[in-house]
C-alpha cells in the first residue's frame, strides 16, 4: 500500500515541471569585509537569481581554510594567505578585493589625519596625548587586537616600522571586530584599527594615512580578501561565482563595499 | 703444702697481676669518668650551638614568613590596581560599589585596611576589617595630604602626579612604580586604626605594626584613576606562626616597643593561653637587639621558662624601629638532652667499667690458672730433686738425676748426682778404709800375737840355740852328731831371723819416728842393692829430690825397699829389670782415684816396677797378708810384703799394686810428707 502511495508520488513529480531549484553557496571563513561581499554577492544575485549566497558569522579566515580543507563546505573567505601548514588542503586562492586597514578614532578626537611615525609612536606608547598630534588635551586610548589577527598582521606586514616596536602595553586588548569598533564609538579618545569595510558606515572617525584616505587606490595598507576551494568543486553555480567575483565587473560592487580591487593593472 | 714454693710462685704471680690490673682498672675508670664527663661538656656546648643555629635558621624562617605576608599584601594591593571596574567606579564616583567590592576582598584575603583615593587625592572608600566605608562614615582624613605616615601612598601619589601632568610618559611611570619601594612595614597610631574601623581587639594600646602596600589604579587603557593603599596588622597574627610551631616546636613572638603583640609556640598543649604580659622583653635587651644590623642571639625568659632566641628588629619604611621578631626553641628541652646525654655518658661509663672488673676478674682467673701451671712447671723438677734427696736419705737410691735442663735446678740436681757421685766414691773409700782397717787391726792381732808367740818363741829359741850351741861344743869336729848339731844351728838361725822379722813386724810402733828425708835413704839404699843384686838383674833409678821430709824411721824405709827389691828379684827368678823411681805429689781434694783413699796433702810417691811375668789378679787382695807366698815351701816365708805393707800403715801411706800378667809389677808407696813448719 506504502509502495504504491510513494509511486504515485514520485509519478506526480515527474508529471509537474520540475520548479528550478534555487542554489545555496556557502561561504564560510572570516570576518572581514563583509560588506564587500556582501555587494558582490548582490551584484551576482542579479544576474543569477536562483543562486543564493549564504555568508554566515566569522569563523576566522583559519576556520574558513580548514571547514573548505575538510569538505565541510565548498567555498572559503579568508583575509590572509595560505599558512604553511594548511597548503596540504590544496586549496586555490582567489584574491577578490583588497581590504584597507585603517586606523579609527571616537568622534570626540579633533584629529583626522596621523602620519606614519605618529601611529608608530601612539601605539609604541611614546605618543600618550592628543594634544602631541595636534589634537586636545587628552590621554589617547590605545586599542588593539589579540594576536594572530588578520588586520594586525597586515599592519605588521605592511606598516613600515610597525613590528619594531612593541605594541604599548598601556593599551586595551579586544577579540573582535565588533567589539572593537563598539568601544571606540562608546569611549572619547580612544583609536583602535581595522578593516574599513568594518567601520565605514560605523560612528567612528576613520584616519587618513600621511594623507591619503582609504578609499584611495593609492592607500596603502591593506589585506587581501580572497576566496578558497578546491578546484573539483569549481564547478556549477560555484564556478558561475567565483568567476563572477574574479572579474573586472565587481568593481563598483567591492568599492561600495568598503574594499578596493585587486591591483591587476594600474588604474 | 704450706709454705711449698710452688704455691709462693702462684701467690706472688697473682698478687702482682692483681695489683697491676687493679691499678689499671682504676686509672681507666678514672680517665673513662673524666673523658666522659668531658664529652658530655663538649657534646652540650655542641648542641647548644647546633640549637642556637636551628633557632637562627627558624628566625630566618619567620622572617620570610613576615616576607611572604608583605608580598600577599603587594600582591592584593597589585590585584585592586588592576581590576578595572574599580578604576572605572572611582571615576564615576560609584562608591557603593567600590565598599561592596572591598568588604568581600578584605575579607577573602584577610586585609584589614584599604583605602581609595581618586587622582585628585580625595578619599573615595575605606574599609577596616570587614566592613567598608564612605568618605564621612568614619573620622578619617578626607585628602591623601593628610596621610603622612603612610609614605607610601605618598611616595605613589608623586609618580602619580608626575604622569598626569605628563612629567613623565606612562611607561617611565609603570617603571617607577616597579623600582620604588611601595611595600613594607609602617606603625600606626592607635586613633588611625580606630578610625578606619579595624577590630579594636587587635589594637594595642600604642596601636599597631603594619604591612602596608600602595599602587596606582589604572583603567583598562591604563589610564590612571587613582591611588589605593591596603594594608595587614600583625598583631594578632598569631596563625601564620603557629602553624610553624606546630610542625617545629619553636616559639615566635612579635613585638612593639617591648609589648608582644603576636605570638604563637608557648601552649604547653592544655589549650591554655599564655598571658602576653609573660612574654615582655626586657629594655635593655631591646635596645641592643635594634642597635643591631644583624639577628641577636640570647637567651631569653618567656612565660617563666628560658627560650634560647634569635631576634632580628624591625624597621619601618623611614628606617625608624618598629618592632621586633623573636624566634626561640625552649632551653629545658636542651637542658633535658644535656641531661640525658650526661647520664647516658655516665651509664656507658658505668658499663665499661664493669666490662673492665669483669675482664680484670676473668684475667685474674686466668692468671690463677697461668700461674698454677708456670709453678708447676718450675717446682716439678724441685720436687722431683726432693723426693730423690728424701729416698738418698733413706739410702734408697741407687741410680741418678741425671737432670739436663740448663736451669738452676737442674745445675742443682746435677750437683746432687755429683754429691752422690762423691758420697759413692767416699762410701768406696770409707769401705777401703775399713778394709785397711780391718786389715790393719788382722795384722795388728796377727802382729801382736806372733810377736807374743815369737817372743816365747825367742825364748824357747835361745834356750834352744843355746844347748845346742853348748851340745856342739861338746862333740868332736867332723861328727857327724856335729854335722847334725850345725844343720840344727843353721835351721836355729833361720828360725831366729824368721822370729826377727815377726818381731820386726809386731813391733812397729810410732815410737822412733823422725823426719827423715826419704831421697837420700832411697839413694844410699838403692846403692846398697845394686852390689847385691845379680848382676842379671837390672837397676834404673829416677829418684827426684824432694825437700820434704817423711816422718818416719830411717831403717824402715830401708827394710821397706829392700823388701820390695827382693819380691821383684824373686818374682823375675834371676834375669831383668827393677825400676824404682821417687816423686812429690800432690793428693787433690777432689782426687777420685786410689789415692782417694788418703788424706788429701803432700806425699812422696815411691814406685818400685819389675818387667816380671806379673801377678795373677786372684791372688792381689792377698798379696800383703802375712806368710802368704808363692813360692815353694822353705825358699820364703811370706813376711816380706807383709812387712811392708806393715811399714807402710805405721807411716800413714798407702801402697797400692798394678800388675798386668806376661809385663810385669808396679808397686807404688806413698808417704805423707810432713808439713813443713813444725812436726806432728
Amino acid at each position: 500500500m506504502i509502495k504504491g502511495v510513494l509511486l504515485i508520488c514520485f509519478f506526480m513529480l515527474y508529471l509537474f515541471p520540475a520548479p528550478v531549484k534555487a542554489e545555496e553557496i556557502t561561504i564560510v571563513g572570516t570576518g572581514s569585509g563583509p560588506l564587500i561581499l556582501k555587494e558582490i554577492g548582490k551584484a551576482f544575485r542579479q544576474q543569477n537569481p536562483d543562486i543564493t549566497i549564504n555568508v554566515p558569522r566569522s569563523i576566522g579566515s583559519g576556520g574558513g581554510i580548514k571547514a573548505v580543507g575538510n569538505d565541510e563546505y565548498l567555498i572559503g573567505r579568508v583575509a590572509r594567505g595560505i599558512k604553511d601548514n594548511e597548503k596540504h588542503y590544496n586549496l586555490t586562492y582567489l584574491p577578490i578585493a583588497r581590504v584597507p586597514i585603517v586606523f579609527y578614532v571616537n568622534p570626540n578626537v579633533p584629529v583626522d589625519n596621523l602620519t606614519n611615525e605618529q601611529i608608530i609612536g601612539i601605539y609604541s606608547g611614546k605618543i600618550f596625548d592628543w594634544r602631541e598630534v595636534g589634537g586636545h588635551n587628552a590621554r589617547i586610548k590605545v586599542v588593539r587586537r589579540q594576536e594572530g589577527d588578520s588586520s594586525l598582521s597586515v599592519l605588521l606586514q605592511s606598516f613600515p616600522h610597525f613590528k619594531d616596536s612593541p605594541i604599548t602595553e598601556f593599551s586595551k586588548t579586544t577579540y573582535s571586530d565588533p567589539d572593537t569598533i563598539e568601544l571606540v564609538e562608546k569611549t572619547p579618545d580612544t583609536i583602535a584599527f581595522g578593516a574599513y569595510s568594518d567601520v565605514m558606515k560605523r560612528k567612528v572617525a576613520v584616519l587618513k594615512m600621511d594623507g591619503v584616505s582609504a578609499i584611495d587606490s593609492a592607500y596603502p595598507y591593506y589585506g587581501v580578501f580572497a576566496l578558497v576551494f578546491k578546484e573539483k568543486n569549481r564547478t556549477g553555480g560555484l564556478k558561475a561565482f567565483i568567476d563572477f567575483a574574479a572579474s573586472p565587473a565587481t568593481a563598483g560592487a567591492i568599492k561600495k563595499g568598503g574594499g578596493l580591487p585587486v591591483l591587476m593593472s594600474a588604474e | 703444702m704450706k709454705g711449698s714454693i710452688k704455691n709462693k710462685i702462684i701467690i706472688s704471680f697473682v698478687t702482682t697481676l692483681t695489683v697491676i690490673i687493679c691499678v689499671y682498672v682504676f686509672v681507666v675508670s678514672w680517665q673513662l669518668h673524666q673523658k666522659t664527663a668531658e664529652q658530655a661538656d663538649l657534646l652540650a656546648q655542641e648542641l647548644t650551638s647546633q640549637v642556637y643555629d636551628t633557632v637562627g635558621g627558624y628566625h630566618a624562617v619567620t622572617i620570610s614568613l613576615l616576607d611572604s605576608l608583605l608580598e600577599g599584601v603587594e600582591r592584593y594591593g597589585l590585584s585592586l590596581t588592576r581590576h578595572s571596574p574599580i578604576a572605572a567606579t572611582i571615576v564615576r564616583q560609584q562608591q557603593e560599589s567600590i565598599v561592596e567590592f572591598l568588604q568581600i576582598s578584605a575579607v577573602k584575603e584577610a586585609i584589614d585596611f584599604t583605602l581609595i583615593f581618586n587622582v585628585n587625592g580625595e578619599l573615595q572608600a575605606s574599609s577596616g576589617g570587614s566592613r567598608g566605608y564612605r568618605p564621612g562614615d568614619r573620622n578619617l582624613p578626607a585628602h591623601l595630604d593628610q596621610y603622612h605616615f603612610l609614605t607610601v601612598a605618598n611616595t605613589v601619589d608623586a609618580i602619580l602626579q608626575d604622569e598626569l601632568q605628563f612629567r613623565i610618559t606612562p611607561q617611565e611611570s609603570a617603571a617607577r612604580e616597579k623600582k620604588s619601594a611601595l611595600h613594607g612595614l609602617v606603625r600606626l597610631d592607635h586613633a588611625f586604626l580606630k578610625n578606619l574601623g579595624v577590630d579594636q581587639s587587635k589594637i594595642a594600646d600604642k596601636g599597631a605594626i603594619a604591612l602596608v602596600a600602595a599602587g596606582i589604579v589604572r583603567d583598562d587603557f591604563y589610564i590612571p584613576a587613582g591611588i589605593v593603599v591596603v594594608g595587614k596588622l600583625l598583631n594578632g597574627l598569631n596563625k601564620p606562626f603557629q602553624s610553624f610551631s606546630d610542625a617545629t616546636s619553636v616559639a615566635t613572638v612579635l613585638y612593639m616597643d617591648t609589648a608582644p603583640i603576636a605570638f604563637a609556640g608557648f601552649n604547653s598543649g592544655e589549650n591554655e593561653a599564655v598571658d602576653p604580659a609573660e612574654l615582655v622583653i626586657s629594655p635593655d635587651l631591646a635596645l641592643a637587639i635594634s642597635l643591631e644590623n644583624q639577628p641577636t642571639k640570647s637567651v631569653m625568659t618567656l612565660a617563666g621558662d628560658r627560650y634560647i632566641s634569635t631576634c632580628t628588629p624591625l624597621q619601618d619604611m623611614d628606617q625608624t624601629p618598629a618592632g621586633i621578631l623573636c624566634t626561640s626553641l625552649p632551653e629545658k628541652q636542651i637542658v633535658a638532652i644535656q641531661q640525658s646525654l650526661l647520664h647516658h655518658g655516665m651509664s656507658t661509663q658505668k658499663g665499661i667499667q664493669k666490662w673492665l672488673v669483669a675482664i680484670g676478674a676473668v684475667m685474674i682467673l686466668i692468671f690463677i690458672i697461668l700461674a698454677r701451671i708456670i709453678a708447676t712447671s718450675i717446682t716439678r723438677p724441685l720436687e722431683q730433686v726432693v723426693a730423690f734427696t728424701m729416698k738418698v736419705g733413706e739410702g734408697k737410691v741407687f741410680h741418678r738425676l741425671h737432670t739436663t735442663s740448663g736451669d738452676e735446678i737442674g745445675t742443682l740436681s746435677r750437683s746432687i748426682d755429683a754429691m752422690l757421685d762423691n758420697l759413692a766414691v767416699a762410701q768406696q773409700r770409707n769401705e777401703k778404709l775399713e778394709d785397711r782397717l780391718r786389715l790393719a787391726k788382722k795384722m795388728e792381732a796377727i802382729g801382736t800375737l806372733a810377736g807374743g808367740i815369737a817372743h816365747e818363741f825367742n825364748n824357747i829359741l835361745y834356750a834352744m840355740l843355746g844347748y845346742t850351741d853348748l851340745a856342739r861344743e861338746d862333740v868332736p869336729e867332723g861328727s857327724s852328731t856335729r854335722t847334725h848339731l850345725d844343720h840344727v844351728l843353721q835351721a836355729g838361725e833361720r828360725a831366729r831371723k824368721l822370729v826377727q822379722q815377726i818381731l820386726t813386724f809386731s813391733h812397729q810402733r810410732e815410737e822412733d819416728l823422725e823426719p827423715v828425708k826419704v831421697d837420700a835413704v832411697l839413694l844410699e839404699v838403692v846403692a846398697w842393692l845394686r852390689t847385691t843384686i845379680p848382676s842379671s838383674i837390672e837397676v834404673s833409678q829416677d829418684i827426684q829430690t824432694v825437700n820434704r821430709s817423711v816422718l818416719a824411721d830411717a831403717a824402715m824405709i830401708h827394710q821397706l825397699v829392700v823388701n820390695l827389691f827382693t819380691n821383684a828379684v824373686q818374682a823375675m827368678s834371676g834375669k831383668g829389670l827393677i825400676a824404682i823411681s821417687a816423686k812429690a805429689i800432690e793428693r787433690a781434694v777432689d782426687d777420685t782415684t786410689v789415692l782417694a783413699a788418703l788424706h788429701p796433702g803432700e806425699y812422696i810417691e815411691i814406685t818400685v816396677s819389675d818387667n816380671g811375668p806379673g801377678i795373677e789378679p786372684e791372688i792381689i787382695d792377698r798379696l800383703f797378708d802375712p806368710f802368704f807366698t808363692t813360692k815353694e815351701v822353705g825358699q820364703g816365708t811370706g813376711m816380706g810384703l807383709a812387712v811392708v805393707h806393715g811399714i807402710v800403715d805405721t807411716l800413714g801411706g798407702l801402697i797400692t799394686v798394678e800388675s798386668e800378667l806376661g809385663k810385669g809389677a808396679s808397686f807404688h808407696v806413698y808417704l805423707p810428707v810432713m808439713a813443713e813448719e813444725s812436726l806432728s
